[in-house]
């Protein structure tokens, strides 16, 4: 049974999609994202999916159900990578894919979800 | 009669040959009977040997054998027919024309039928000329251009339809993800009327946009549109606006930590 890889660089989970994921497969990434984030107390998560020429409702609200309980677990979700094309159709499907950052490439996003928690500390001091 | 018929056939045949129009006469069984010196100069083979010819074997269309044929309807429904075909007389496909007319004889009972020819080859060759320069028009017509590096710019000038915007964000998500820019400037200063359809095609752009990483921010609303946007009761949200595109420019640079200072002499 295939299972997406989820790798932890500091305090940050790294996942990325190199293939097409059905509902079951997508379901069992955010059970697991929770599990991990729990255990390893990751402040951030980055899902890359460059690789994905498709993004339909599901898995956009998917995406966007990840970033929500992930933010109740006070850790920041990015998404990056996304294609023009997967862009246009989440965009005519009015999917917002709220709570949801993003960002061009892994480096950008690395640099993101960074800017989101010092300006969390920030307000916080 | 039978001279008789002929003494017609002449006759007719005499009209004919005038014509610069190529006609051709067929019978019911769409045997050709007659035809006219434009006809026949359209093919090497003499008009004594087009005569007795099948019309289908002379005229090859795709519309021949089949029930389109339009002698056979012209025959079958008593009314002239006309309809654009592409025609192969010798090598060459060409589009014609045709206009098919029952023939009857004295007694009014259809003895067949004539088969005009207009050559439209030339206004067909027009046609898709045109079409083909509306779509290079379409390809000019959006530049997207980088003015600094991180910085895309779009100006938008003419009318904006749903294919166009659809263009419009197809290149500047390319180009966004290419060039790797943080921020895209749409400039709508050369567009001259706004509705609620280009503003909703504006927004998608917008959001598509932001779902990349990158940031799209409007300038050049003028006022007359700015008073439309607000008529049409038309929500901008949070997408930043600028009058100018001078300062979704300064907007850029701030955004990316880029400060722009004159030096001194």
């Amino acid at each position: 049974m295939q299972k997406i890889p989820i790798l932890k660089i500091e305090d940050n989970l790294i996942v990325s999609l190199q293939f097409d994921i059905d509902d079951r497969l997508a379901l069992e990434l955010q059970t697991d994202l929770l599990n991990e984030i729990r255990r390893t107390k990751a402040l951030g998560v980055l899902i890359e999916i460059s690789a994905l020429d498709m993004v339909d409702s599901f898995m956009g609200r998917t995406l966007s159900d990840i970033a929500k309980m992930s933010a109740s677990m006070n850790a920041y979700t990015v998404v990056v990578g996304i294609q023009p094309s997967v862009a246009i159709t989440l965009v005519e499907l009015g999917l917002r894919l709220e709570s949801v950052h993003t960002a061009m490439n892994v480096e950008d996003g690395i640099a993101l979800l960074k800017d989101l928690k010092t300006t969390d500390t920030e307000t916080n001091d | 009669m039978k001279s008789k018929e002929n003494v017609e056939k002449d006759e007719i045949f005499e009209i004919l040959s005038l014509s610069p129009t190529p006609v051709l006469i067929i019978d019911k069984d769409l045997n050709i009977v007659q035809l006219n010196e434009a006809i026949a100069s359209l093919t090497e083979i003499s008009a004594d040997e087009i005569i007795g010819m099948k019309c289908y074997d002379f005229l090859k269309t795709d519309f021949c054998k089949t029930e389109k044929c339009l002698c056979k309807r012209a025959i079958k429904e008593n009314k002239i027919i006309s309809e654009e075909v592409i025609i192969c007389v010798t090598e060459e496909e060409v589009f014609y024309k045709v206009i098919a007319t029952p023939r009857k004889n004295k007694q009014g009972e259809i003895i067949g039928c004539t088969e005009s020819l207009i050559d439209i080859s030339t206004i067909k060759k027009l046609e898709e000329t045109t079409v083909k320069m509306a779509k290079e028009i379409m390809e000019v017509a959006n530049p997207i251009v980088s003015v600094f590096e991180g910085i895309l710019a779009l100006p938008i000038i003419g009318t904006l339809d749903s294919k166009r915007t659809q263009q419009i964000m197809e290149n500047l998500l390319k180009q966004i993800v290419e060039t790797g820019s943080k921020i895209a400037i749409i400039d709508i200063t050369g567009v001259t009327m706004i509705d609620t359809l280009v503003a909703n095609h504006l927004l998608q752009t917008v959001s598509a946009v932001s779902l990349l990483g990158a940031e799209a921010i409007i300038t050049g609303i003028r006022p007359a549109v700015a008073q439309t946007i607000v008529h049409l009761g038309i929500d901008l949200g949070e997408i930043v606006t600028r009058a100018s595109m001078a300062e979704g420019l300064q907007y850029g640079f701030n955004k990316l930590g880029i400060k722009v200072i004159r030096e001194s002499k």
